[in-house]
């Protein structure tokens, strides 16, 4: 009975064809390309292009600046990434855009928790930095989160998500 | 002379007795009136609970994201709030409080306090950035226990509007060096965890690891404080804790994780009284509610909850009779593990311990 059942899946096999074969590892290549091209490159190009289109309205002020868009922080499980060590770089713009639901009193909590009292710029993202935050944001986990843009020389260095 | 000694032993022994009876606490068993939800909706997760001054339950489970509104009978009179990160939107529900003078919901979720009212419109949301441990919202404040990884805060007393408006108590002068396998972060929210609340006047710091009680007026100044003594093991556990945290260290098990110790598992505070959820193992037995002056915080009764539930958070239910304690309770059944959220009355004396 045993060698019976090999032999038929034996010949399950050769019944797929080699056009057919082809075919199926076509369409699994197209599948993976188009899914990778969507997640990653569509919304990669989204994100960093608006903010680049806005970096470049105002050469000036984002020449060279580490920009927070900030949905929600906390103090102990989602604190304010590499906050500590660009503090201390010279000639650095730090600007804290946050969603525009906070508050006033929000924003002073924000200084209080995190110790901000050096030569930061705080203010809320106007509809542009919205659109742009948006944009970053897209994510399939529904999660809202932050992000950390380093500018040098008005080029985009770095995008992070936190 | 012997006269004397006989007369002065009389005199005597009665009023050692009934010093020592003085002392001994009243205890009372208390029996399941109504629990639910019974039918169509059932929670996901051990729901968080408060109680209005009408005695409406407000019930948000974590998992659904969603607040429900139950009268005394379990009867579903509405619910508010949604998945999402709009408007009155919620995200992983932690901790719910309501004010009683003026009936407005406070909901702690992923991103600050979102205030609705009571009517469950969103008003608001507050953020404190600073992972909240409890918070407690009444007579136009919002007490929340905050201890801030690098500074010595505690409770952050916030108006309505999200102000801070004052900063009261000190969290545990710890020695971080002693639990060098613990964020300091962590080691303060397991350290300081606890219920902070307010009646108006004053604040309340319930130390859940410790089983102490400190009170603060509204400048921040200490004004009573009291290491809670004699039911069952609560003195010993006290002890051993303190010994942890403050001479040997604490130190994760091997599979990584910290053992969360307590010694009350919740707390809240109505009228006179706070109300204080005592784990079952500091009795060996069964969980209680310890009934607490809030003047002196002597220990007035303790209430022994069924055997038959593991409790999570306990909210006092307003009564117009005098004597009459009855709660809100929300609790995984023993039988099938349903979460429910349960009304419990005290009704028998079970005698002085």
């Amino acid at each position: 009975m045993a060698k019976l059942r090999v032999q038929r899946n034996g010949d399950k096999k050769k019944n797929i064809s080699k056009i057919e074969t082809a075919f199926l590892l076509i369409a699994i290549f197209t599948i993976l390309t188009s899914t990778y091209l969507f997640y990653h490159k569509g919304k990669g190009s989204g994100c960093k292009n608006s903010i680049s289109k806005i970096i470049r309205k105002k050469p000036e002020y984002y020449n060279n600046s580490a920009i927070y868009l900030i949905y929600y922080l906390n103090m102990t499980c989602r604190p304010l990434v590499d906050y500590e060590t660009i503090r201390t770089y010279p000639d650095l713009r730090i600007i804290f855009l946050f969603t525009p639901d906070h508050s006033d009193a929000d924003i002073q909590n924000f200084k209080r928790v995190f110790n901000i009292d050096g030569p930061v710029d705080i203010g809320r993202m106007d509809d542009e930095w919205y659109s742009a935050y948006l944009k970053c944001n897209k994510n399939t986990w529904n999660v809202n989160l932050n992000f950390f843009i380093f500018v040098i020389n008005g080029q985009i260095v770095n995008i992070k998500g936190f | 002379m012997k006269k004397l000694s006989v007369i002065g032993i009389c005199i005597l022994t009665p009023l050692f007795l009934w010093s020592n009876e003085s002392k001994k606490i009243e205890v009372a068993t208390a029996k399941l009136t109504a629990h639910f939800p019974q039918q169509s909706i059932y929670f996901k997760t051990l729901p968080k609970i408060a109680v209005d001054k009408e005695g409406l339950i407000y019930a948000v489970d974590n998992r659904e994201h969603t607040v429900f509104k139950f009268n005394r009978d379990g009867e579903l009179l509405a619910n508010f709030g949604r998945w999402g990160q709009g408007p009155g939107e919620l995200q992983w529900p932690a901790n719910i409080s309501v004010d009683k003078s003026t009936g407005l919901i406070f909901v702690k979720d992923n991103s600050g306090i979102v205030m609705y009212d009571p009517q469950g419109s969103f008003i608001r949301r507050v953020r404190t950035f600073t992972g909240i441990l409890n918070f407690d919202a009444a007579h136009g404040r919002i007490a929340v226990l905050e201890p801030i990884p690098g500074k010595q805060d505690l409770i952050g007393l916030y108006d309505y509007q999200g102000q801070r408006i004052n900063s009261i108590g000190q969290k545990y002068d710890l020695d971080y060096s002693l639990s060098k396998e613990i964020a300091p972060g962590l080691l303060d929210r397991i350290a300081n965890d606890g219920a902070a609340l307010f009646d108006g006047n004053y604040v309340y710091y319930v130390s859940y690891l410790f089983g102490e009680i400190r009170v603060y007026d509204l400048s921040g100044l200490l004004i009573l404080e009291k290491k809670l003594s004699g039911p069952g093991n609560l003195e010993k556990y006290r002890e051993q804790y303190r010994k942890i945290f403050f001479e040997k260290g604490v130190k994760k098990n091997s599979d990584g994780t910290v053992t969360n110790w307590r010694i009350f598992g919740d707390a809240c505070l109505d009228r006179g009284y706070l109300y204080l959820l005592m784990l079952g193992y500091v009795t060996g037995d069964v969980y209680e509610v310890l009934v607490v002056d809030k003047k002196s915080l002597e220990i007035r009764e303790r209430i022994i909850l069924p055997d038959s539930i593991y409790p999570e958070m306990v909210r006092a239910m307003p009564s117009n009779e005098k004597n009459s304690i009855s709660f809100a309770v929300s609790f995984q059944s023993k039988t099938n593990g349903a979460f429910m959220v349960g009304i419990f009355q005290k009704y028998k004396k079970e005698g002085l311990r």
